[in-house]
């Protein structure tokens, strides 16, 4: 999924913070100030934690070195931040956020993910802004983990029928599909025992 | 079309009309009758998805999210016993659960429990509305002489 070449792979291990993690850890920055050894680059309000090993090879390189070796998402440079700034919140981050691991996800755009799911590009902000897809933010930009286009697609193909609730009086009856292996029956009834 | 899938068509219309009997329903006496024909009502889905799974059929996976009727929400003033209540929005939401996948089995025991608990409330909304007035006093059956 999405494998083309504009989506954008996040490195194995790596933590990313959306902009409200981002927020946190930059307002608590003075408590862990001191503590600093790890990498990290950082685009708009998205931050990328490289593995521990990344982290010590490329321990005396630059933040911008880093970028270097990862163009970063499609359509937006990275932003190098001075090294000990982006220490900091690569540390920051560890401790405080090391849930939000989205490690070896691939990133698409709203216009790959529009084009997957048959739906405009208006369509996935909304989606995403009311939590039915999940998203990161970066910049005024949103990028989609390609496994929600997948599930996604699972749900649409799934949902055929009507829901519990609908009452409408001349709606014509979904047909019902056939199981895979017919003639399954159990011989307890549901009712009366 | 097979008889289990003509059945399952028919307990769908049956639920349908039980279902906008209770859409934008007065909170009148009628209220423990609704609750009744919910009931049946379900009680037919049930079976009708009971036939229906030996005959080889599967669910129609439904989007989710959907809510019953306004009268049958928590926070409308529903009459009767909380307890029941409770047991009825559990019902609900297994209901909603087992719909968003492909077990007819499964949905029809969500129908099935529900059919009783709604049945159980209909009688006890019954009796309040006896007790408070809103329904005249059962009448008994007289036997007949002779």
């Amino acid at each position: 999924m999405a494998s083309g070449g504009n989506s954008w792979k996040v490195p194995a291990n790596a933590v990313v913070l959306d902009r409200g993690g981002f927020r946190r850890a930059r307002a608590a920055s003075g408590r862990f100030r001191g503590a600093l050894k790890d990498l990290c680059v950082i685009c708009g309000s998205l931050i990328v934690l490289t593995d521990p090993s990344d982290r010590a090879r490329l321990g005396a390189q630059s933040a911008s070195a880093l970028a270097n070796r990862n163009p970063g998402p499609p359509g937006l440079g990275w932003k190098s931040l001075e090294l000990a700034t982006a220490q900091l919140f690569a540390n920051l981050a560890i401790q405080l956020f090391s849930g939000s691991v989205m490690a070896g996800t691939e990133l698409i755009t709203v216009s790959q993910a529009a084009e997957a799911l048959s739906a405009s590009t208006q369509t996935i902000r909304n989606w995403i802004r009311s939590g039915r897809l999940r998203g990161v933010r970066v910049g005024n930009r949103f990028l989609i983990p390609d496994g929600e286009i997948e599930r996604m697609l699972g749900a649409v193909s799934a949902a055929i029928g009507e829901g519990p609730w609908e009452f409408g009086e001349d709606e014509p009856g979904p047909s019902l599909p056939r199981a895979r292996a017919a003639g399954t029956g159990s011989p307890q009834p549901l009712l009366g025992g | 079309m097979a008889d289990s899938e003509q059945a399952f068509q028919e307990a769908r219309a049956a639920w349908r009309s039980a279902l906008r009997d209770h859409v934008l329903a007065p909170p009148d006496a009628g209220f423990s009758a609704r609750l009744a024909n919910l009931a049946a009502a379900a009680s037919q889905r049930a079976l009708a998805c009971e036939a229906a799974y030996k005959d080889g059929f599967e669910w129609p996976a439904a989007p989710g999210g959907a809510n019953p009727p306004y009268e049958l929400q928590p926070g409308s003033g529903r009459r009767g016993p909380d307890p029941l209540w409770q047991q009825f929005d559990e019902a609900v939401a297994e209901l909603g659960r087992v719909s968003e996948g492909r077990s007819i089995r499964a949905v029809g025991r969500a129908y099935a429990e529900l059919a009783d608990i709604a049945s159980q409330l209909a009688k006890a909304v019954a009796r309040e509305d006896r007790t408070s007035g809103l329904l005249p006093p059962a009448r008994t059956a007289r036997r007949r002489s002779g």
